[in-house]
């Protein structure tokens, strides 16, 4: 057994087995917990022992340190119990059904609600449910909330006209500020007075509609209660979504899965970043990689066609080379570091005093940012980019370089028309490494700009519409954030899951379409 | 011909365009390429010249004097500055209090004390950063003035400072004039203490009247009770030279012509405790510090001493060194842990008391008849007959040396020195405290943890993959271990930290039985695959281990969990963390390092697998088979050819993995419970270098000694990490061309 090591052999294949079985567990839990997060369990109706009855989602059994078997229930109702999640010892529960009655509403803050509903008031119709009328209660929910969906693109178009008005006022008061600095004249601050009194006029105007529409959604309104009778009135503003849990079919609840995946990756986060959507952090993460590539690509490409096309190959060379390859292996934070240092407060700092002395001293540029989080994260990448280009120029056989130039071409012919085209796939790896470490990459972020939560995007409809001096939400962060900032971290729990399956999956596909190419590239150049 | 000529011209025309584009290029790629690799290069200069003001030598910034003629100023008791050192206010003995703006150079106002005839102003300190002065009279009364500055603009932007000065009423406490005095006030009492003419010491306690005491009583002036005390008696024949109240006022200290400091307690009634031989001459003066926990002595023979009070003694803690006269005058600074002292010739040092540095060392001009510290500790000011002096300096960064840095430090309230990271606190009082030992110390931690846990997966894997696997195989199995090195670490940080921990705060025992049932499993594997063998059969060389071996393993792990639990229940009253700590004092935080091991681990694993797989499967192949020829199995073949000649490679392997881990952030900052403490036991958390500039630096003052610091601290992670990576990349090219040469 000595001599041929079977022993042995079988312990470098089960750790093999191992690491394998540890990146398709992890990556298995996280699918697991992230995509079950959407799908709508069944809502159940516990009698207790005492005859007290709860309502909510069973979501796990656990034997608790008196060594009780414990169910974990998602009550929600936070306004009514101050938490989502009740512990009840499996000893206590005397049955468990699933009520086809049981509502579940999601609204627009204190969590879900699970109850019963009661009364529904419409434009001056009311109903009070009961069993016979449920169709009708329900369908009737159903139109009101088309309603909403019609009255909010209203209030969107309004609420846009405000932010127009906003920004025009705002404007207006910068150039009034820059106007009694130089004290020109008092004609020109007269008109400007005139034109604000005009804005807020059209301001009040909107605003008005702004309220009656609000008003509307108002006096529609939903009575609920929960089992144990404590009502609670709904309007339509606070509803988001209702179903009945217990009465979906499988293809209502897949339809509903898919709503709020869609939900997901296009809407805005609601309750502190732990229900809605993350598109503003899907948003940010693209834009701040773009940002980053526009910087990167020239950076990485042209030092590295310096260093082994131009560059006298020699020691110098070959030091420099290994400093930039060690680059790649310095730590984040070390970056973030310098761009907070450099970046942010060194030439933002000289930005804001040469060119945005009027909002001083709250900083313009002298804070973090879109711009000097792309900034810092094209220096962490840009030894990717060298490398990769540097290989696959280097991969580039001598026998076309030498035939370019034996017919007549100049080097940079030679480089424009051969050598760069045949290495393109390569520096394209290269870059689609670098953007996958920018997209997982969220320490130096932290310092350089990143928000939990950013009250207006980097790209909007206003001049100059690429705004590079706000800050941005990103989704690396917004796990972080979410996972250990926010109050309530059990609620947010399936939320930080399912953006942690975002952010790998995207991170995964990006690496295996590098992969992909390498493989490509090599097979092309084998052959 | 003409046709032909023209075209060549034409070509000519051409081929210089070429030849100058071809010039173009060749500039802007040598050009950038060497701005791009040099400014890479240049951010460690610029994090490391952040952090270079933490050691630098400080000198005046400026000295200037202003000519004061209206004013006599002989008659001068003392002087102090605003905290912008514009506004003075010189109090002379006859009462009368001179405002005088220096940059003006006018007066402002005068003010007048209420004094009995032939009364004279004998003593005054400035308490509370400046916002009150304390003053004693030659007929033994104190009284306090308390100053208000009401700042305004002028049109021209132009600083206009109002000073307005209102007194207390004044108490007896002596009948001699009142030379030294100190006074501290909290919510129970008002304290004055004095030393008189005759060298008696007076102690007076005036006990606050609290809101309840208010509500009953109508005038509660009367009520209020003032109690006198004479403690010269406690001194023996020893003669007091300086006072001083520790910060919870139940503490008085007094110098005395011996070199003693002796000290009472003054909480309830007063009662001596001890005294403690400081120097073996006269002291001359002592100072409380700001924050007023330790005191710095001066003598006759111009020594400085470092004293706390703690456990009801006085320990000196360090010497100053610097002064060979006899100390005249000590000043704290307000905001930093400071101290000013003057010596009889005329020399001043302003040492550190936290690393005893001297910071900064000048010499004021002979004659000078009073001193002044400003409040905002940039500037002394020393009073002649007819001008004042203002020496101006900038102590950005006294709190710092290398050995505060580096070695252990005895901090105020601590009972020995040691190594602590404490940086911020709401108080100027505060001593920062920061020592990057723990916090390396926490960044060694996180890195060896992960790299135990690490190494013997990656590198055994690494062998199974490249000795005993086929490629087809290989080229699938290879990938998913990478994918790892893809996951940001972020998600890893996330689950170790929320999933992760409190699972195993649970299944402790269960997770700690999984390796030794692998290790058994693996043992017993052989022989299972003897019989197994038979029944199955995979084409390619290395299916068998997943086959087979990961379904083993996962029913190894269900099984560890079975046993753990019921040993737990059995052996340990089903709480094995809680027997633990009875048995053993062994304390489990749940966010701890074997969390951190692991989940570091994983991040590590990925790049240790890829670079010694590299390094395994470069072995060139002659050397494989010629062993294997000469009758070697394949495992002897791994264990003695190829592993030997890889060994390079995998250390180099090793090393970038240590790297990584020691610079990562997100894992550390989310699952190691992030306390700066030094502890080894693999169940305690702790902080490191990379969590802690990411927790601190949002929130440290652009410039301050903490934002300072935090670039020393990125400064070493790079240097470390750019250093072992070198020596890493070093190895791995002559590896390789090692390999060529085979």
């Amino acid at each position: 057994m000595k001599k041929n090591g079977s022993f042995y052999i079988w312990l470098t294949g089960c750790m093999m087995a191992l690491s394998v079985l540890l990146v398709s567990g992890l990556i298995g839990l996280v699918m697991y917990y992230g995509f079950a997060t959407f799908w709508q369990k069944d809502v159940a109706l516990v009698q207790l022992k005492n005859n007290s009855y709860i309502i909510g989602e069973i979501k796990k059994k656990e034997i608790n340190f008196n060594n009780d078997l414990t169910v974990q229930l998602k009550t929600g109702n936070r306004d009514f119990y101050g938490v989502d999640f009740r512990w009840i010892k499996d000893s206590e529960i005397q049955s468990i059904s699933y009520d086809k009655e049981i509502l579940h509403i999601e609204r627009d803050e204190w969590g879900s609600f699970y109850g019963y509903p009661k009364s529904f008031e419409h434009k001056d119709k009311k109903i009070t449910y009961n069993k016979n009328n449920k169709n009708e209660f329900y369908n009737l929910i159903n139109s009101s909330l088309k309603d909403k969906s019609s009255i909010a693109k209203k209030i969107n178009v309004i609420n846009k006209k405000i932010g127009e008005i906003n920004f025009k006022l705002s404007e207006l008061e910068k150039e009034k500020r820059v106007l009694s600095r130089v004290n020109l004249n008092e004609n020109k601050i007269t008109k400007l007075d005139e034109k604000k009194l005009k804005l807020l006029n059209s301001y009040k105007i909107e605003e008005k509609k702004l309220f009656e529409n609000i008003q509307i959604l108002n006096s529609t309104k939903l009575v609920v209660s929960d089992i144990e009778g404590a009502t609670k009135l709904l309007t339509l503003v606070n509803i988001i979504r209702f179903n009945l849990p217990n009465e979906l079919t499988l293809r209502g609840k897949i339809s509903l899965y898919l709503s709020k995946i869609w939900e997901f990756l296009s809407d805005k986060p609601r309750e502190s970043n732990t229900e809605g959507g993350v598109f503003p952090a899907i948003f940010g993460t693209i834009l701040m990689v773009l940002i980053m590539s526009i910087a990167v690509l020239p950076l990485g490409v042209i030092a590295a066609v310096y260093l082994n096309e131009y560059a006298k190959q020699g020691k110098t060379v070959a030091l420099i080379r290994i400093c930039v390859n060690n680059l790649a292996g310095v730590p984040s934070i070390v970056f973030g570091v310098f761009g907070l240092g450099f970046f942010i407060y060194g030439i933002g700092g000289s930005i804001d005093t040469l060119f945005y002395q009027d909002n001083l001293p709250s900083p313009t540029y002298g804070t973090g940012g879109i711009l000097w989080a792309s900034l810092t994260l094209a220096l962490l990448t840009v030894p990717v980019v060298i490398v990769a280009t540097e290989e696959s120029l280097n991969a580039v056989s001598k026998g076309i370089r030498d035939g370019s130039l034996a017919l007549g071409a100049t080097k940079w012919e030679t480089l424009r028309n051969i050598i760069i085209p045949t290495s393109l796939p390569g520096i394209l790896t290269g870059l689609i490494l670098a953007i996958s470490r920018a997209t997982g990459e969220v320490a130096p972020l932290m310092i350089t700009g990143v928000v939990k939560l950013a009250p207006s995007m980097p790209l909007d409809g206003y001049f100059p519409y690429l705004h590079l001096e706000r800050k941005f939400m990103h989704l690396g962060f917004h796990i972080y954030d979410v996972g250990f900032q926010s109050p309530n971290s059990e609620a947010a729990l399936p939320m930080v899951f399912s953006t942690a399956l975002l952010l790998i999956l995207i991170v995964i596909v990006l690496n295996s379409s590098a992969i992909l190419i390498r493989n490509r590239l090599k097979l092309k150049h084998k052959g | 011909m003409n046709e032909k000529k023209n075209l060549s011209l034409n070509e000519n025309t051409a081929f210089n365009k070429r030849k100058i584009k071809d010039k173009a290029a060749e500039y802007v790629f040598k050009l950038g390429g060497f701005f791009i690799i040099l400014s890479i290069i240049l951010i460690i200069f610029f994090i490391g010249k952040e952090a270079l003001p933490l050691i630098k030598k400080y000198s005046l910034i400026s000295k200037d004097n202003e000519k004061i003629e209206d004013i006599e100023l002989s008659k001068t008791v003392e002087f102090f500055g605003d905290e912008y050192n514009n506004v003075l206010s010189i109090i002379q003995s006859n009462g009368e209090i001179v405002f005088y703006d220096i940059n003006f150079k006018k007066l402002i106002s005068k003010a007048k004390l209420n004094l009995i005839d032939n009364e004279e102003i004998t003593s005054v300190v400035s308490k509370e950063n400046g916002k009150k002065y304390i003053f004693g009279t030659s007929t033994g009364r104190v009284f306090i003035g308390t100053i208000l500055y009401k700042t305004s603009y002028t049109d021209e932007l132009d600083r206009i400072t109002e000073p307005k000065i209102t007194f207390s009423e004044s108490y007896q406490i002596s009948d001699s004039p009142v030379k030294h005095i100190d006074f501290i006030s909290n919510d129970e009492a008002q304290t004055f203490v004095a030393i008189d003419l005759r060298k008696r010491i007076r102690v007076l306690k005036i006990a606050s009247s609290n809101e309840e005491d208010e509500l009953f009583s109508s005038n509660q002036d009367e009520n209020a009770v003032a109690k006198l005390y004479d403690i010269t008696s406690d001194l023996g024949n020893s003669i007091p030279t300086d006072i001083g109240i520790y910060y919870n006022g139940e503490i008085i200290f007094v110098s005395s012509n011996k070199g003693r400091i002796h000290y009472w307690d003054i909480a309830n009634e007063i009662d001596y405790l001890d005294s403690r031989r400081i120097i073996n001459a006269p002291i001359t003066k002592i100072e409380m510090l700001n924050g007023r926990q330790a005191i710095v002595a001066g003598g006759e023979d111009g020594s400085l001493s470092v004293l706390f009070y703690s456990q009801n003694n006085i320990v000196k803690v360090r010497p100053l060194i610097g002064h060979s006269n006899k100390i005249v005058k000590l000043y704290k600074a307000n905001l930093k842990k400071m101290i000013t002292s003057i010596d009889e010739s005329g020399n001043v040092l302003i040492h550190s008391t936290t690393s005893s540095k001297e910071l900064l060392s000048f010499k004021i001009n002979d004659g000078f008849l009073k001193t002044a510290f400003a409040t905002k500790d940039r500037a002394l000011l020393t009073l002649d007959k007819n001008k004042i002096n203002r020496f101006n300096f900038d102590i950005k960064h006294p709190e710092t040396t290398f050995e505060t840095i580096f070695s252990k430090v005895w901090y105020e309230g601590f009972d020995r020195p040691e190594y602590i990271w404490q940086s911020s606190s709401g108080s100027d009082e505060f001593e920062p405290k920061l020592s990057l030992i723990p916090l390396i110390f926490g960044t060694l931690k996180g890195a060896f943890y992960a790299i135990i846990f690490a190494i013997p997966i990656a590198i055994l894997a690494a062998i199974c993959v490249s000795q005993f696997m086929h490629p087809k195989l290989k080229g699938v199995i290879k990938p998913i271990i990478e994918v790892m090195a893809a996951l940001p670490s972020v998600v890893l940080g996330f689950l170790a930290g929320l999933w992760l921990a409190p699972k195993i705060d649970k299944l402790l025992l269960p997770i700690a039985c999984f390796p030794i049932l692998l290790i058994i499993l693996t043992i017993y594997m052989p022989k299972i695959w003897e019989r197994v063998k038979h029944f199955v059969n995979f084409k390619k060389e290395g299916m068998n281990y997943l086959i087979i071996g990961a379904p083993l393993i996962i029913i190894v792990f269900i099984l560890s969990l079975f046993i753990g639990n019921s040993l737990e229940s059995i052996f340990f009253n089903s709480d094995f963390n809680a027997w633990m700590y009875e048995s053993f004092q062994i304390q489990y935080d749940q966010r701890n390092a074997l969390i951190i091991g692991i989940a570091m681990g994983f991040a590590v694993i990925p790049i240790i697998f890829t670079i010694s797989e590299d390094a395994l499967s470069n072995v060139p192949e002659h050397l494989i088979s010629g062993s294997l020829a000469l009758g070697a199995t394949k495992w002897q073949t791994a264990l003695k050819i190829v592993f030997p000649s890889a060994s390079p490679g995998i250390f180099s392997a090793v090393m970038i993995g240590i790297g990584r881990a020691v610079g990562e952030t997100m894992i550390v900052l989310m699952a190691a419970g992030n306390t700066p403490i030094m502890d080894f036991s693999i169940f305690n958390g702790f902080r490191t270098l990379s969590a802690n500039i990411a927790v601190e630096i949002p929130e440290a003052p652009v410039g301050g000694t903490l934002y300072r610091t935090l670039f020393l601290s990125s400064f070493i992670l790079f240097c470390f990490t750019f250093i072992i990576n070198s020596i890493a990349e070093v190895i791995r090219i002559r590896l390789k061309k090692k390999y060529a040469e085979l």
